[in-house]
């Protein structure tokens, strides 16, 4: 189910919220697992037994993993290796495998399709078991507290991944959510699905009208205001997600991390992975970047396990040509940052601002291009500078409505850094103490009540990142 | 049982139930079908019978449809929106219309047309096609909206120029134009014009609406009956007994895709062909799509004889009453029905007349050449001998 959708505002959602206030406490944590499974079966239907075996898998392979405790180092890692391979079996399955068979020519093979939300959720537990191992927390002794972590509704399908040991306390403790609470809950929600509907969906318009231009029309203007919108989309997609996720989870009672930060606004690309999907950046640098090595081997071990976790990375959002070259554009870019020093730069602040907009523009082509060939294309039309006017598909998918979308999403690039740069930013965690309530609530009634009437308008789009 | 042991919980729970209803209203509340959904048709329910049913997407898929449809919301923002934008901001907010000067509405196929492709298409069908006269397969391609009301395609305002947008449109009414004047007997270019609207007091195209006005489709009656014929005079005869007939409202397609109601339509009159010492009776066909509505009408004394079948999209629709009596036996299918019409019929006629809007002529074009012995195999055997003897 998509948060945007009507099925998930007129209907789910009234009805969880309205359980969760009137069951007794105890209860709460049965209803949101129940409710939780709803949400999943009502998104991907029978693929619940994936994510059931995904459960079973990480709750039964922790307990095996704790119980080695006492064992030697070598048969601990070998246990949690095992584990690791029961739990990622699914996400091998049905991600990988298909694309493996077409590589080696036996595209017949029957395979399973990939479950909504897989990848998030292998993370998930894959987190899980190794923080066992580590003796970070402690494994999980009720199945239903388990289950409750792993597919809790909000971050079932796009994150933010968030680690046991950060709600544990809740799952097991938590408390009736307080006004204050509940309020920045809805505030939060409302702005996400404000990104949403508002910014994303309508620059995802011009990404769509643009795939379905002739290929003869298309010029250096539609391959940039391509990158543009689609660079807008994704961001605003994204986080808007994000942050309806991590408002629901408040108003429920959970504290989720948060998962972008003004990533746009970075000066170099090392802060642009500071900012960007924040909780899959720790998750790579926490199980994959520091047992590699990290910074403290030297620098050639550096890069490599620099490279290896951006491979790795962009292997996760999909085993495709154009988004190793997207891995492989950043994991280079840092490199770079850190061969020539770039990344300890001061000052030259608007330069260094809109070579760092070029170079994120330019580096979602190939994150968007089914082949790499499409996104080389782009990339020659975008650097032939070869301006013409706009084919007529653009005009007409240039209403009001789109072109103040994406004015609004081109502000995030140039928005200067501090506090209250730009109403975007009135309602992120870090700002939230400067507006007063009120008029947060007022402007978040308002900005609902758009919504909800742009989610009728539009049609039903789906949440880029469910993909992954 | 307290409620709360702190006020600040108690209102919370009290924030989610209000938070709730209020949500819930938006679908619930005066939810149901009404002016504003009537161009979307409404889902099936999703049948629940198994637990395969309930696990299967399918059914969630259906109910996200059915919740989308009847949502109350619906009934309020869709007319807002799209007033706002028609009345105030004077473009349309929906994708696929495009808002002209004095507030006329363009369907954006009309824009989108492959050039390339319609000129292969053609060039294809062309090939095929005998150059020869009374023959029994005959195109009409009429003009749309966007080609004949080019003037109005700017918007009052902008920063920019939309000369663009009608360049294809225009360079496939000119490739059309000439192929109707190298091939006569075949292709037939009606564009829809002012002064047979005015005669009715018509506009030619109204604001909201993609068809040509009753009165201006006047014009298939007066010129495809006579090119049938061979008979120019025959032009005469039905000017002569053309009278105002029923009021209707004109379609408002381009209001209703743009969100607006239907209502913003206005009433016109049809404009109906009574010839002097004719009579029709008319024979509903079964048709498995009730919008796409099959019928047969027998005129007796009609001017053109034999068995006609009349393929055609949604612009005969006005176009009916001034035509339909001009023929002895006129059968009358849409064009995107016809292979199935033909594959359940073993009728055979004396002449298949295919007639669209422009921006479909090229894809008409290309379904003839995909499926030509169809066709022909309906032709009477005096058709086929016609076609034998090019």
């Amino acid at each position: 189910m998509v948060f945007s959708s009507p099925a998930f505002l007129f209907l789910f959602l009234p009805v969880v919220l309205a359980l969760s206030a009137l069951l007794p406490w105890k209860a709460q944590n049965w209803m949101l697992v129940l409710a939780s499974a709803v949400f999943y079966i009502w998104g991907a239907g029978g693929n619940i037994a994936t994510i059931i075996y995904i459960t079973l898998a990480g709750f039964i392979g922790a307990i095996a993993v704790a119980r080695t405790r006492s064992q030697s180092s070598r048969w601990r890692t070998l246990t949690l290796w095992i584990v690791l391979a029961f739990v990622l079996v699914p996400l091998l399955l049905q991600k990988y495998l298909p694309v493996a068979l077409v590589t080696i020519g036996r595209p017949d093979v029957m395979t399973w399709p990939l479950a909504l939300g897989v990848s998030f959720i292998t993370f998930h537990a894959i987190s899980y078991v190794i923080d066992v191992r580590r003796g970070v927390i402690q494994r999980e002794r009720n199945l239903k507290d388990f289950a409750l972590y792993l597919l809790l509704f909000p971050h079932q399908i796009a994150g933010p991944i968030v680690r046991y040991s950060e709600i544990v306390d809740e799952v097991k403790g938590r408390a009736r959510p307080r006004l204050e609470e509940i309020s920045y809950g809805a505030v939060r929600f409302i702005w996400g699905l404000s990104k949403k509907v508002l910014i994303a969906d309508n620059a995802g318009a011009i990404v769509h009208a643009i795939q379905a231009t002739p290929a003869n029309e298309v010029s250096a203007t539609t391959a940039w205001l391509a990158a543009l919108a689609f660079a807008i989309q994704i961001y605003f997609d994204f986080s808007g997600y994000s942050d309806m996720a991590i408002g629901l989870a408040a108003m429920f009672g959970f504290h989720f991390p948060e998962n972008f930060a003004g990533p746009y606004r970075s000066l170099t690309v090392t802060e642009f992975w500071r900012r960007w999907h924040v909780t899959l950046s720790r998750w790579f640098r926490d199980y994959v970047y520091i047992p590699l090595g990290g910074n403290r081997h030297g620098r050639a071990r550096e890069y490599i396990a620099l490279t290896v976790t951006f491979l790795l990375t962009a292997f996760w959002h999909g085993a495709t040509w154009p988004f190793l070259v997207w891995g492989g554009l950043h994991s280079a870019a840092l490199i770079l940052e850190r061969l020539t020093g770039l990344r300890d730069v001061k000052g030259w602040v608007i330069p260094r601002r809109i070579l760092m907009a070029l170079f994120i523009v330019f580096s979602w082509v190939p994150f968007n291009a089914p082949t790499l060939g499409q996104a080389v294309d782009q990339w020659q039309l975008m650097a032939s500078l070869d301006f013409q006017a706009l084919p007529p598909v653009l005009i007409m998918a240039l209403t009001p409505i789109v072109a103040i979308a994406l004015l609004i999403g081109c502000v995030t690039f140039f928005a200067p850094k501090g506090n209250l740069t730009t109403f975007a930013f009135i309602f992120t965690s870090d700002h939230r103490r400067a507006l007063r309530p009120a008029i947060s609530a007022v402007l978040a009634v308002v900005l609902l009540i758009v919504c909800v009437a742009m989610v009728t308008w539009n049609d039903f789009s789906p949440f880029l990142y469910f993909a992954f | 049982m307290a409620l709360s042991d702190n006020p600040s919980r108690l209102w919370g729970r009290i924030a989610l139930v209000m938070t709730a209803l209020a949500l819930g209203s938006a679908w619930i509340v005066g939810s149901g079908r009404d002016e504003v959904n009537e161009n979307t048709a409404l889902p099936p329910a999703p049948k629940i019978e198994s637990v395969s049913d309930i696990l299967d997407t399918r059914t969630y898929e259906q109910f996200n449809a059915q919740i989308r449809a009847s949502a109350s919301a619906r009934k309020l923002f869709i007319p807002l929106i799209a007033q706002t934008g028609y009345d105030v901001v004077q473009r349309s907010m929906r994708l696929n219309v495009w808002q002209g000067s004095d507030g006329q509405l363009f369907f954006i196929e009309d824009f989108l047309c492959d050039r390339v492709g319609a000129r292969n298409r053609f060039a294809q069908w062309a090939e095929q096609q005998p150059p020869i006269s009374d023959s029994p397969l005959r195109f009409v391609v009429i003009a749309d909206k966007s080609t004949v009301y080019a003037d109005q395609l700017q918007p009052p305002y902008g920063p920019f120029s939309v000369t663009a947008l009608n360049h294809c449109n225009q360079d496939t009414y000119s490739d059309f134009s000439k192929i109707a004047t190298q091939a006569p007997d075949l292709v037939k270019m009606i564009t829809p014009s002012a002064e047979l609207a005015q005669r009715w007091d018509q506009e030619t195209f109204y604001p909201g609406d993609t068809h040509w006005s009753p009165g201006a489709a006047t014009a298939f009656g007066l010129e495809v009956a006579p090119w049938i014929q061979g008979q120019p005079n025959l032009r005469d005869v039905i000017q002569n007994n053309l009278h105002r007939s029923d009021l209707t409202r004109s379609y408002g397609d381009l209001f209703q895709l743009s969100g607006l109601p239907m209502s913003l339509s206005p009433f016109v009159p049809l404009v109906s062909l009574t010839l002097p010492g004719t009579q029709s009776t008319v024979e509903t066909l079964p048709a498995p799509d009730p919008t796409k509505p099959r019928n047969r009408t027998i005129t007796t004394g009609a001017p053109i004889k034999g068995s006609t079948l009349l393929l055609h999209d949604s612009f005969m629709e006005p176009a009916e009453r001034s035509n339909t009596p001009l023929y002895e036996d006129l059968t009358q299918v849409a064009i995107a029905e016809a292979a199935q019409y033909l594959e359940s019929t073993d009728r055979k006629f004396d002449r298949i007349v295919f007639a669209s809007v422009m921006r479909n002529a090229s894809l008409l074009f290309r379904d003839f050449t995909n499926q030509k012995s169809l066709y022909t195999s309906h032709l009477t055997v005096a058709a086929k001998q016609k076609l034998s003897n090019r």
